[in-house]
């Protein structure tokens, strides 16, 4: 494991996974609206939408607030950045991630953990009334969502025996999850329940309103604008497709590169290509339910929120006893 | 990977994962719902077994769930609900996060207390029989702490999904007269306690339970 | 381990030159400044001294040799075959006797660094805050420094309380040291009360430690220990009394009472040695006793510990997060912070009790190096709100509010502590909770259900209490630090002096170094683990310089902060570079939207503009307290745009509100219409947020202190002669005692 640190090859497949999750970040997030849109009976937003506003945003000028101080400078940088160095640690096809030596699942949740943090700082930076709103409301319902997200993890690291992400994938894609097939379905159920909740989507936050009285995520960056919103925009999609990636590589633990050991020199260009296709159906087959989710329910009122939470608590604690005992 | 006996085992996961559902539902015709698609899976799960025991019997159990749980019955309750404009949320006695965390210790309850029996039956007893159970003890829960008459109902069907789960799993498909007669059974009582519902709601003006103590007097 | 005579003399003769250093702050304390600055310099010497000793032994001193056999006869030492120093006196048992192992050592070397640091804060705070008798303050402090240096070094059941009286007695003149305040004095009785109950606690456990041994020297209760001459029952007994005498210090769950009054009350410096050392001195005896005076005992005490530890932790993040005082707040994550460390020392236990050496070897330096990190950033922490208090003449947070702009340096300092106490990487909090999390894995492997079980849903704790950290602590810097001023006085802090930021400065560095090269605090603390355990498992833990991974044998994880950082830095770089080349690095500063209401900062608009809407804005921030707000009055429409900012009572209403049961909080709207007849009542929303258990106390001790007071009516009646017949019945009781005494001797 040491050795291919230094190897090449294992370097070029880590930058390419995360190559592949930074462009089809945005994407995903304008497939999850299109679905929705048709299901709407909306003809919806063109799939590359997010590029474009992306783009746009870039090359606009920032308008800051003349209360801001560094931290509404510093801030967007840091979230963009803890998130990019979060998704590193994540194996997209195969299990060589980039830096799947510096930092297990733990450090996973903490690097998010400080893109939040600075995030909710910011939300406060400008003095405006929203920002606290928002700041406040969001960095509730993360620690909520915290412990759940801990436990979903801690049920994939004893059963593995580590919380290293890649050993992790390799074990399951060898030995399957589904030993404990009612701990698999809770534990999977947990895993939505706070995926949903981490990205702010529809029952528990609203993307897309700007409604005082509902928004949570909105909130908090509704100061920003030009690059920083663009940074702001690009972490939300990078966060949401690295739980769809997790959420993907361990539930549904098939793929061209299953059971196959960690020597990847037998590997040609080919097979990685039908991996990465392989992992893109896999997270349109994971992103669809999102967006079902989100056209049958309301949002739930805030207060509501920790019940929806405590349920997802409750699923990953049977999850985890039930594989303990 | 996924031989036939995991894949039981995951369909009656999915039935207590639906009961769990249950505890944690707001609204009525959101409990309706999730008992009509907990029948659902209820269904797959024996008919999956009727296949792996060569069991033909189970395979017309299965088809009677289907039929009579996750069409009928459903369909029955909607229409009273809709009849008696029943527009008020679920009361509970318990509120809703403690009767999930509650829900949550009577599972593990449950799978606790049947760790050491059926050590010596076969795969499919051993695995499901405490799902079952804790399906069953979760209806039990339900029937205890929700106030409305109509939650205590679907209390009392996902009771009975329960039963019949660990039935069908340690005893590999009751014989047929036998379900035949639960079905109808349930069936029965469902309308009955829907008419019930009804003159309750007439009577009453409300389908508070716990406004019953009244009748005392 | 092992040392001569003359090694012992060696140590001897430096202890002495250190204690003569240390009497000078004493001795020209009337000059505070000189003082201060002297106390600091010997701190910072002895700190340096007791690290080289931790790390290479007494050997490397040899030069004081020739002196130490003549001086040792000169002061009436003697010293024993081990590392120990004995003073005797005449009174029998009474025996001042100190020890030099590693474990002492390490805590020695944390308190006098601490003490470097907080007297080098505090020769400029002590004029910042103008106190009045500094003389005072720099006695008292650098007694307690010293106190608690002998605390740690005490070898001796008697000499460890008669210093631990002093500790304590000296830190309660020190929360008292403004004693005009009101708060200030229920504080110190509330403290001096709980403390003394604890006193009175370990006073059992050490009288019950010399019926079965016959002595108060730690020695003799190490042998017992060795020796198995423990019964189950005796230990449960200790187990208890530990419990309660240190846990009173440490402020574990129902006993925290205390804590979060006394540190708010104390000034800074002081708050922060408290929290940053003093309540730790508590687990470095809890350490003592259970892993050297006690053995082989079941895993249901380490269990226990670790529940305790759970409690604690989430009861004092709850806590945390609805504070407006900003150093209640830092004290309840002292709480926290106990809470982890006791998760920590409860592994250790478990695996201790299990005979998994190796796994309790690493929960140990888990723990000792939380001890360590938690001391630099709450060191760190209660410093910065001294300095924030020095400056705006107010700790309660909604009357703060950009800070950032006033005082840039000491924000980003504090900016640092926050990141570390909200345990986020690349700063050291997270390194030695990401330790924790791995031993509570680790758990796992110990073949009893229940703490199989058990682990996994203490580690979710233990995320849910990191989530809730963070939140206590943006807010605690985005209420402070960022958006407007929302009072007077916060509007006209500056920059606090050069040594206030330099020591705050120290203690930050201290906190990213060790985030990112966590081997050089791991090393030390690894002398304390294998003198703990017999093993040494530094080659194991760090490995590539600052890479940790877990034990090879369970190995379960990889962090390695260097590459967090540098990864870090280089995709920081490619994303400027992409936005420089592609986007547009414009920025225009515009006034924030509010929804199209005229928004102005008030503080800093012009004077005349002030003078023409009449009126003494922010009053009414002059006064300390939460519920002062009865001069509402005054406050002009433009405060009121300052204050439609969220305030941090808003801030944590959310939590307040999920967590209802958990807080004694009071909320009242009050209109008071008669002040002004036609306009919109003047509302006054006032929210106090209590302990619940000093509420549960209080209702307690009236009810108990009524009874006694009656009792004491009856029995104190105020007539002469019942006295004398008291005297008299007395002499008869005693002679009555003595002669059956003699008679049967």
């Amino acid at each position: 494991m040491w050795n291919d640190i230094l190897n090449l090859k294992v370097a070029l497949i880590g930058i390419a996974q995360i190559l592949i999750l930074i462009i089809i970040a945005p994407f995903i997030n304008s497939y999850i609206n299109k679905i929705k849109s048709i299901l709407r009976g909306q003809r919806g937003r063109p799939l590359l939408q997010g590029y474009k506003d992306i783009f746009k945003l870039i090359r606009k000028e920032v308008v800051l607030s003349e209360d801001a101080s560094y931290i509404s400078k510093i801030a967007p940088y840091i979230v963009f950045v803890s998130i990019l160095v979060s998704a590193c640690f994540l194996p997209v096809f195969s299990p060589q991630a980039l830096l799947s030596f510096t930092g297990d699942i733990i450090a996973l949740v903490y690097t998010i953990g400080l893109g939040t943090f600075f995030m909710a700082l910011y939300g406060m930076d400008q003095a405006s009334s929203f920002g606290g709103l928002g700041s406040s409301r969001d960095i509730l319902i993360a620690s909520l969502a915290e412990p759940t997200l801990m436990l979903v993890i801690f049920a994939f690291a004893l059963q593995t025996k580590t919380t290293n992400i890649s050993q992790i994938f390799i074990d399951i894609h060898k030995n399957g999850f589904l030993n404990y097939p009612v701990s698999y379905v809770f534990a999977l159920m947990a895993f939505l329940i706070i995926s949903i909740a981490e990205n702010g989507r529809i029952p528990v936050d609203n993307p897309d309103t700007h409604l005082e009285l509902t928004m949570v995520h909105e909130a908090m960056i509704l100061e920003g604008s030009g690059r920083h919103l663009a940074l702001f925009e690009y972490s939300s999609y990078l966060k949401l497709i690295i739980f769809i990636t997790l959420a993907s590589n361990i539930f549904l633990p098939i793929g061209i590169y299953s059971g196959v050991s960690s020597s990847i020199s037998s590997f040609s260009f080919l097979t990685i290509l039908y991996a990465i296709l392989f992992y893109i159906l896999k997270v349109l087959i994971f992103a669809t339910p999102i967006a079902f989710i989100e056209i049958s329910m309301a949002k739930l009122r805030f207060f509501r929120v920790p019940d929806f939470l405590m349920l997802g608590f409750v699923l990953s604690i049977i999850s985890l006893v039930l594989y303990s005992i | 990977m996924l031989n036939i006996a995991s894949f039981i085992e995951l369909m009656g996961a999915f039935v207590l994962f639906f009961a769990i559902l249950q505890t944690a539902s707001h609204r009525v015709d959101f409990s309706i719902k999730v008992y009509s698609i907990q029948s659902l899976f209820l269904s797959i799960t024996i008919f999956v077994m009727g296949i792996h025991s060569n069991n033909g019997e189970l395979y017309l159990s299965s088809f009677l769930t289907f039929a009579i749980k996750v069409v009928a019955i459903p369909y029955f309750l909607n229409k009273v609900t809709r009849r008696i404009s029943i527009r008020e949320k679920i009361v509970p006695y318990i509120n809703m996060t403690n009767s999930v965390l509650i829900t949550g210790a009577i599972t593990i309850f449950a799978f606790f207390i049947t760790k050491g029996d059926f050590a010596s039956h076969e795969f499919i007893a051993r695995r499901v029989f405490p799902t079952a159970l804790a399906v069953i003890l979760i209806g039990v829960f339900i029937m205890i702490a929700r106030k409305k008459a109509i939650i205590q109902i679907i209390g009392f069907l996902t009771l009975d999904n329960g039963i019949i789960l660990a039935a069908t799993s340690i005893t590999k498909g009751l014989p047929l007269v036998v379900d035949i007669g639960v079905f109808f059974d349930v069936f029965i009582g469902a309308i009955m306690a829907g008419v019930l519902i009804y003159r309750i709601r007439t009577s009453f003006d409300s389908l508070d339970t716990s406004k019953m103590s009244n009748l005392k007097e | 381990m092992g040392q001569t005579n003359t090694l012992n003399g060696a140590v001897i003769l430096i202890a002495i030159l250190f204690l003569f250093l240390l009497s000078i702050p004493f001795i020209i304390s009337f000059n505070p400044k000189l003082s201060l600055i002297f106390s600091s310099v010997i701190y910072l010497l002895l700190s340096v001294f007791l690290l080289f000793s931790l790390l290479y032994g007494f050997a490397k001193f040899p030069l004081l040799l020739p002196f130490s056999a003549q001086l040792s006869k000169l002061f009436g030492l003697r010293s024993s075959t081990s590392d120990h120093i004995t003073y005797l006196t005449t009174i029998p048992y009474l025996k001042f006797s100190y020890l030099f192992d590693n474990l002492s050592l390490f805590f020695g070397f944390l308190i006098a660094f601490l003490g470097f640091i907080s007297s080098l804060y505090s020769f400029n705070y002590l004029y910042e805050e103008h106190y009045k008798n500094k003389s005072l303050f720099v006695i008292l402090f650098n007694g307690f420094i010293i106190s608690m240096l002998f605390v740690v070094f005490s070898a001796n059941g008697l000499s460890f309380l008669i210093f631990w009286e002093i500790m304590s007695i000296l830190s309660f003149f020190l929360v008292l040291f403004e004693y005009e305040k009101e708060e200030s004095k229920k504080a110190a009785n509330l403290y001096i009360i709980m403390t003394h109950i604890g006193t009175f606690f370990i006073f059992l456990l050490f009288l019950y430690m010399f019926m079965k041994t016959g002595s108060f020297s730690f020695e003799a209760w190490k042998h017992l220990g060795i020796s198995g001459g423990l019964s189950v029952a005796g230990m449960t007994i200790i187990f208890i009394l530990t419990l309660l005498g240190f846990g009173m210090k440490a402020g574990i769950f129902p006993l925290h009472v205390w804590l979060p009054k006394a540190h708010l009350e104390a000034p800074s410096s002081v708050s922060a040695l408290m929290s940053g050392i003093m309540i730790k001195t508590a687990i470095y005896m809890m350490i003592r006793f259970y892993f050297e005076f006690m053995k082989s005992y079941g895993w249901g005490f380490g269990f226990t510990i670790l529940l305790i530890g759970a409690l604690t932790l989430i009861y004092g993040v709850l806590n945390a997060g609805i504070q407006d005082n900003i150093k209640r707040l830092l004290a309840y994550s002292s709480m926290e912070n106990i809470g982890i460390m006791l998760m920590a020392l409860g592994l250790a236990m478990i695996f201790y009790s299990q005979g998994m050496y190796l796994l309790c070897a690493f929960a140990m330096m888990a723990l000792l190096f939380h001890i360590m990190n938690h001391a630099l950033f709450k060191g760190l922490l209660f410093l910065g709100s001294g300095a924030i208090a020095s400056q705006t003449h107010t700790k309660d947070m909604n009357k703060l509010g950009g800070l950032v702009k006033k005082m840039p340096a000491a924000s980003f300092i504090f900016l640092i502590g926050v990141l570390s106490a909200a345990t986020l990487p690349p700063f050291n909090g997270f390194v030695s909770e990401w330790m924790i999390y791995q031993s509570l894995l680790m758990a796992s492997s110990v073949n009893i259900e229940i703490i199989k079980v058990f682990t996994p849903i203490f580690a979710s704790v233990m995320a849910l209490a990191g989530g809730l950290a963070a939140l206590a602590f943006v807010k605690a810097y985005g209420i402070s630090f960022l958006g407007r001023a929302r009072s007077q006085g916060a509007n006209s802090a500056k920059e606090p002096p050069f040594l206030m930021l330099v020591s705050m400065g120290i203690l930050a560095f201290l906190c990213f170094l060790l985030g990112i090269f966590s081997f050089i605090g791991l090393m030390p603390i690894n002398k304390v683990v294998k003198e703990i355990t017999n093993i040494s498992i530094y080659k194991n833990i760090a490995i590539s310089y600052g890479s940790i991974v877990t034990l090879p044998k369970y190995s379960l994880g990889i962090i390695s902060p260097v590459g967090l950082l540098a990864a870090g830095i280089i995709f920081m770089a490619a994303v400027y570079l992409f936005i420089k080349i592609f986007g547009n690095m414009k920025i225009r500063i515009f006034e924030t939207f509010a929804c199209g209401l005229e928004n102005k900062d008030v503080y800093n608009i012009s004077d005349s503009q002030i003078s023409k809407n009449v009126c003494n804005a922010g009053n009414s921030n002059n006064h300390e307290g939460n519920n002062d707000n009865t001069n509402n009055d005054n406050i002009n429409a433009y405060t009121k745009i300052n204050n439609a900012q969220y305030s941090s009572t808003g801030f944590s209403q959310p939590l307040r509100r999920i967590f209802e049961k958990m807080y004694n909080v009071k909320e009242n709207l009050i209109n008071e219409e008669y002040k002004r007849k036609y306009f919109f009542p003047v509302k006054n929303y006032i929210f106090k947020a209590g302990d619940l258990f000093e509420c549960f106390y209080n209702s307690f001790a009236s009810k108990f202190l009524e009874k006694i007071s009656k009792l004491r009516a009856y029995i104190q009646g105020g007539v002469v002669q019942t006295y004398i017949a008291y005297i008299v019945g007395t002499l008869i009781i005693l002679l009555i005692w003595v002669s059956w005494f003699y008679h049967a001797g």
